[in-house]
């Protein structure tokens, strides 16, 4: 039976044909800081972004999620279009994507809710290693680290095919990270394509099978 | 204002509990984030805060700039510089915030306002504060291109605001800093550039408190001769760099068997 299973769940991965940008290139004021780059996320695995300090990896993220004018071809298992709920994005400054004015439990189950799903903020909230007494709390009151995991929260409750993560880890102390890491690998193989950004290059080995290195206004390897 | 002149170079919080409350569902709720939380962070040194995320710490780099969040309410005794304050006196630290103290915010890209350019902000400090240096000169310090001086917060990336954010609390060589973990943003070499930049500050005499979840690189580079690690709003143990794991704490050992 389990055979059976997990052979249903590669064939419907094989089905999938990921994220694909051709020829991208993102330009912001005045200045190219993507230029004609070519990229695959296959479904179920860990794409790693690597690359120095403003090289534009952030930039790539949010042209992947339609947050940022591009150039080019971007498909998303052969759509034009991502369907909703289907892209998820962790940003690096989980402040800059939190309602100041929410509590963590309404942040956490906002996707949901717009969905129309029910979702469980307490289980949420205690799978990402967050103290679910936390929730009633607004963002001004928790640690950006904290704040972080609501925000992975959010995203499990959206349950995207692809997750998009901008420095997943870069707020955490290790032992938060490994548990950060571990919950993105369960979603991995469920099939979610992961794309992980991270100055962390001893996680991006680990992990990624495929990796894309940044350099000046060009990809470099 | 409640400072007096004490003879304490570096920094000292003494005896600090902070508790910060919110209304919930009418009623005035108060969380206790630290207690009774003693550090010294020397002059001519680097002090490590480290902890789980969530302890507290970013809260202890507040009450040292004077920036608790709203709602907090603080007691205890800090001195910064020969200074004896009352953590809640917000005048108090207002006349030293940036001269004195220069605060690197967690939240680097949050920190600039979004409506000027990087080098109008930066300016602007030296013009209020003072500086030996220039906005270029300060770019050079940091490693962030100069380019960067023409764009508005948005148009950098994060490590660029971060690095900016660094510029911007040592334009006066302030005699104490308090940066809150500066280096998240940055690749690993530079990471290493920042935490050598702390290292020459403190060696020209600021007392530097770093507070960081990159100990691998913080270690590698070895500034940091002091640290202190955080649990629940109490820090636990503060010692030399060398001795830290030498420690009798149950908590610190188990904590540096976990992140090692």
């Amino acid at each position: 039976m389990t055979t059976t299973t997990t052979t249903a769940a590669t064939d419907r991965l094989a089905l999938r044909d990921g994220i694909r940008a051709v020829g991208v290139g993102v330009r912001l004021g005045g200045r190219t800081i993507i230029d004609d780059l070519d990229l695959h996320i296959p479904a179920g695995q860990f794409t790693g972004i690597t690359g120095e300090s403003g090289t534009g990896k952030t930039t790539l993220l949010r042209a992947l999620a339609g947050l940022v004018a591009h150039s080019g071809r971007i498909t998303y298992d052969g759509s034009s279009t991502a369907r909703t709920g289907a892209l998820a994005m962790l940003a690096q400054h989980p402040r800059q994507v939190c309602n100041p004015r929410w509590t963590l439990r309404t942040i956490i189950t906002e996707p949901a809710a717009i969905a129309g799903r029910d979702s469980d903020a307490v289980a949420l909230a205690e799978r990402v290693g967050l103290i679910p007494d936390l929730l009633d709390r607004q963002p001004g009151q928790v640690s950006d680290g904290q704040l972080q995991r609501a925000c992975l929260g959010r995203a499990l409750a959206q349950q995207p095919d692809y997750l998009l993560c901008d420095e997943p880890t870069a707020m955490l102390d290790p032992v938060a990270a490994r548990g950060v890491v571990a919950i993105l690998a369960e979603l991995a193989a469920d099939g979610v394509g992961i794309v992980l950004v991270s100055h962390n290059l001893g996680l991006v080995r680990a992990r990624c099978a495929h990796t894309l290195t940044l350099g000046r206004t060009r990809r470099i390897g | 204002m409640t400072t007096e002149q004490t003879d304490g170079a570096g920094a000292a919080v003494r005896s600090l509990t902070v508790d910060i409350y919110s209304r919930r569902r009418g009623h005035r709720v108060g969380v206790r984030v630290l207690d009774a939380v003693t550090l010294t962070v020397a002059p001519c040194a680097v002090t490590a805060l480290i902890g789980e995320s969530g302890c507290g710490k970013s809260m202890v780099a507040g009450a040292l700039s004077g920036l608790l969040p709203p709602g907090a309410r603080a007691d205890g005794r800090i001195g910064i510089d020969g200074r004896d304050l009352d953590a809640g006196d917000q005048q108090a630290w207002r006349d030293l915030r940036g001269s004195v103290v220069g605060s690197v915010p967690q939240s680097a890209a949050t920190s600039f306002t979004p409506v000027r350019t990087i080098g109008d902000q930066l300016d602007e400090v030296i013009g209020v504060l003072g500086s030996a240096y220039t906005a270029r000169e300060l770019c050079d310090r940091v490693r962030l291109p100069v380019d960067a001086l023409g764009k508005y917060p948005h148009e950098i990336s994060g490590g660029m605001a971060q690095r900016a954010a660094v510029a911007a609390a040592i334009v006066s060589d302030p005699a104490v800093i308090v940066a809150d973990e500066p280096t998240s943003a940055l690749d690993p070499e530079l990471a290493e550039g920042i935490w050598r930049l702390f290292g020459e500050l403190a060696a020209a005499g600021a007392a530097v408190l770093v507070i960081t979840h990159d100990m691998e690189s913080l270690l590698r580079c070895g500034v940091a001769s002091s640290m202190a690690v955080m649990c629940s709003g109490i820090i636990v143990e503060q010692r030399a760099t060398a001795d830290i794991e030498r420690t009798d704490d149950p908590y610190v050992r188990s904590f540096f068997a976990a992140v090692s």
